[in-house]
């Protein structure tokens, strides 16, 4: 463990994945977003998206303050994931279900920050799935990653519902409880 | 070598009597879980079985406590008799004994044992004796596994062209594909389910039409889980006590969540510390300072829903360390603060 440092959580994912939702719906204070109008709407048809980062805050009693970052979804901002993952204490991979690049995209994001925070749990929400085929989806998202040596909670999600949100980030401070007391 | 009949599956005559204490309530149900059996799977065995009286049958199927002499006779008569123990002390499973509770699959097993014997193929019934299942605590009145068991049975026949309704007392509808991949019902039925507030071995599986198309689908892994997970506080016949397990994939609990804080929050600390390393039933309640209960059926549904698997013996590699930053006062203490400050279970 290193000291004194930063204590973050990264929400991560491609544009229209939900990380300012996700964020937003956890942060004590509305978000900083540097969201701007989306001039890529060939690719998703979104008014506005995020080209830099959003930060949010939680500020527990004892004054210790936790950052939530959700990192730019465009890939030409790819290079900002590196200064948002690293040192974080976990991250939320967010992934939507119903795009036709939902695989890719994990594979993108997985491997980059398997790369980036190695050691640091890694959750997988996938958004916008349909009751009659997200076993199917989860199951190729599973693969996916196993094709990339790589294991992780995956989860069906709705980023709008806070509870969903909760489960996402309960299912990291686990995670980072348990590897801690094992490593005891 | 068997030959199958070209025209179609060969038919067989089987009677099921009835036990000779009507007040005697664990023979009742165990006729009754074989009746069942051979119902949900009509058309899924190798011959067609048809039901019939004694003296019509080919097939005798009792409780142990049908008189010597009534067995003796049928045996005579050329019958294959089936007994259904209640009692595994003077009645142990056997190559013709069914020790109650059985799971579907050592009905099949016995059913395609007794075709070939029909069929003049000569294995020593011995060798394929079914599988005796550990003793287990049950309620006097039901086997709180028997549904499950069925459903377990279901997914391995992988026939989703099938469609099976689960009946009970109570008219609840419920549907399961043949293949376990989905479940039919409708809201109310699905948020008890998940509750665990129906008691699912009190359910039949029947054959029938496929569900109304105003009633969604859902996915059988959500069934298995919470079907599973309320079955009972016992470890499952499938889970070994003493063994360690791995986990080979956490569960979709965006989908089986538990909807009370203490059950979800344990739920999620035992697969995590599964994830973290291989344990048996004991040391993940140690590790996750979890109520043994919570372990028990954590461990029963993972398994039921292929989550886990038997650890082989390997020697743990040391994890590097961990880039973590140190939060002040601890991770313990600062885990404490935010899971209160968000609202997280109770710990």
């Amino acid at each position: 463990m290193s000291a004194t440092q930063e204590l973050k959580i990264v929400f991560t994912g491609p544009m229209g994945a939900g990380k300012t939702t996700a964020i937003t719906s956890v942060s004590d204070i509305a978000p900083i977003s540097t969201e701007m109008r989306n001039h890529d709407q060939e690719s998703f048809a979104k008014e506005a998206t995020t080209v830099a980062l959003d930060l949010g805050h939680i500020g527990l009693e004892d004054g210790t303050v936790v950052r939530l970052y959700g990192t730019p979804g465009q890939d030409r901002f790819s290079f900002m994931w590196e200064i948002i993952g690293r040192g974080s204490m976990g991250v939320i991979l967010l992934i939507d279900g119903s795009s036709v690049n939902a695989l890719p995209d994990l594979r993108t994001y997985a491997a980059a920050f398997a790369r980036i925070a190695p050691e640091q749990p890694f959750i997988v929400g996938v958004g916008r799935t349909r009751a009659d085929d997200d076993v199917e989806l989860l199951d190729a998202c599973a693969q996916a990653l196993a094709s990339l040596q790589l294991s992780a909670p995956i989860f069906s999600v709705d980023v709008r519902k806070r509870e969903d949100v909760l489960l996402l980030i309960d299912t990291l401070l686990a995670s980072l409880e348990l590897r801690e007391l094992d490593q005891v | 070598m068997v030959s199958l009949n070209a025209a179609g599956p060969p038919q067989r005559r089987i009677a099921l009597i009835k036990p000779r204490s009507a007040s005697d309530e664990q023979a009742g149900h165990a006729v009754q879980l074989f009746d069942s059996v051979l119902w949900v799977f009509k058309g899924t065995t190798r011959s067609v079985w048809l039901s019939t009286s004694d003296d019509e049958a080919q097939v005798i199927v009792v409780h142990h406590s049908e008189h010597a002499a009534r067995i003796d006779a049928w045996r005579v008569a050329g019958k294959i008799v089936i007994k259904l123990s209640t009692d595994g002390a003077k009645h142990p499973a056997g190559p013709y004994t069914l020790l109650y509770p059985f799971p579907a699959v050592q009905v099949l097993g016995m059913l395609e044992r007794v075709e070939a014997e029909l069929e003049g193929w000569t294995e020593a019934p011995a060798a394929a004796a079914p599988e005796i299942i550990p003793e287990r605590p049950s309620t006097p009145s039901s086997d709180p596994w028997s549904f499950v068991e069925a459903l377990r049975t279901l997914r391995s026949l992988t026939n989703s062209t099938l469609w099976l309704e689960c009946k009970g007392a109570r008219g609840v509808s419920l549907w399961v594909r043949g293949d376990g991949s989905r479940y039919v019902c409708d809201n109310a039925t699905a948020a008890t389910i998940r509750a665990g507030a129906l008691d699912l071995s009190g359910l039949t599986l029947q054959k029938s039409a496929p569900p109304p198309n105003n009633l969604s689908a859902r996915p059988g892994q959500e069934l298995f889980w919470f079907a599973t997970y309320h079955a009972s506080a016992a470890l499952a016949p499938w889970v070994e006590e003493n063994a360690n397990y791995r986990l080979i994939r956490w569960p979709d609990f965006g989908r089986v969540r538990a909807s009370d804080d203490v059950v979800r929050s344990a739920q999620i600390r035992i697969v995590a510390a599964l994830a973290s390393a291989a344990g048996s039933v004991a040391t993940l309640t140690s590790r996750t300072q979890s109520p043994i209960e919570h372990t028990t059926r954590t461990m029963n549904a993972l398994a039921c829903c292929g989550l886990i698997e038997p650890a082989k013996a390997t020697v743990e590699q040391p994890r590097p360390s961990s880039q973590t930053p140190v939060p002040p006062g601890g991770l313990k203490h600062f885990l404490r603060n935010l899971r209160k400050h968000l609202g997280l279970g109770a710990r």
